[in-house]
């Protein structure tokens, strides 16, 4: 699954520890999920979605092989 | 969903308990291979001896089982992780010491032990090696 998280942290001038703050996660996992180490469940992709404001399957999208 | 686990500060009295308790078996282990039958235990009671044990694994599992201090869907799989790898390794460990040693025996306690320690370490190390941009 490809995300765009890289993005609109950029777009949004925030850093990884910012959005962490944000989501009550570790910046560890921003890592992770920013390369495709780990899938976030739908809970976290939903509150970062609101976070950036805009739809989660504009952050995350589907691969071939998924 | 959350795994229900104890709070954070449980962390630090969990370890400091397990250390103390453990001081009579690593100093005995320097002193005699032969755990119970040595001069460091002769000097405690057989009933001191074992609340220590019970101790030792109470405050090893309480650090195991305590929070971190930001805990989050990621460090909740690799909990879930260390728990599959320790599965595997208790049960490696078990049928290969019965098929080298027929009469193997190991103590409850050495295996609640083995494995929580194995659990600690696996997840610590999986933690810490999680990079951070």
């Amino acid at each position: 699954m490809i995300n765009c998280i890289k993005v609109e942290r950029a777009r949004h001038n925030m850093s990884q520890s910012d959005l962490a703050e944000k989501l009550g996660v570790t910046r560890q996992t921003i890592y992770a999920i920013e390369h495709k180490k780990f899938v976030p469940s739908t809970v976290l992709a939903l509150k970062m979605a609101s976070i950036f404001g805009i739809p989660v399957e504009q952050i995350f999208q589907l691969e071939e092989q998924d | 969903m959350k795994t229900q686990l104890l709070p954070h500060y449980f962390r630090i009295p969990g370890m400091v308990v397990f250390i103390l308790a453990s001081i009579p078996s690593v100093i005995a282990g320097f002193v005699d291979a032969q755990f119970y039958t040595y001069e460091t235990y002769a000097l405690l009671s057989k009933h001191t001896i074992y609340l220590l044990d019970i101790l030792g694994i109470l405050g090893l599992a309480v650090y195991a089982l305590s929070q971190d201090r930001v805990y989050d869907e990621l460090l909740q799989r690799l909990r879930l992780e260390a728990i599959k790898t320790t599965f595997v390794v208790s049960m490696a460990v078990v049928i290969l010491s019965y098929i080298i040693f027929p009469d193997f025996k190991i103590h409850p306690s050495y295996l609640i032990n083995l494995q929580v320690l194995c659990y600690s370490l696996l997840y610590y190390i999986r933690k810490n090696s999680m990079p951070y941009a």
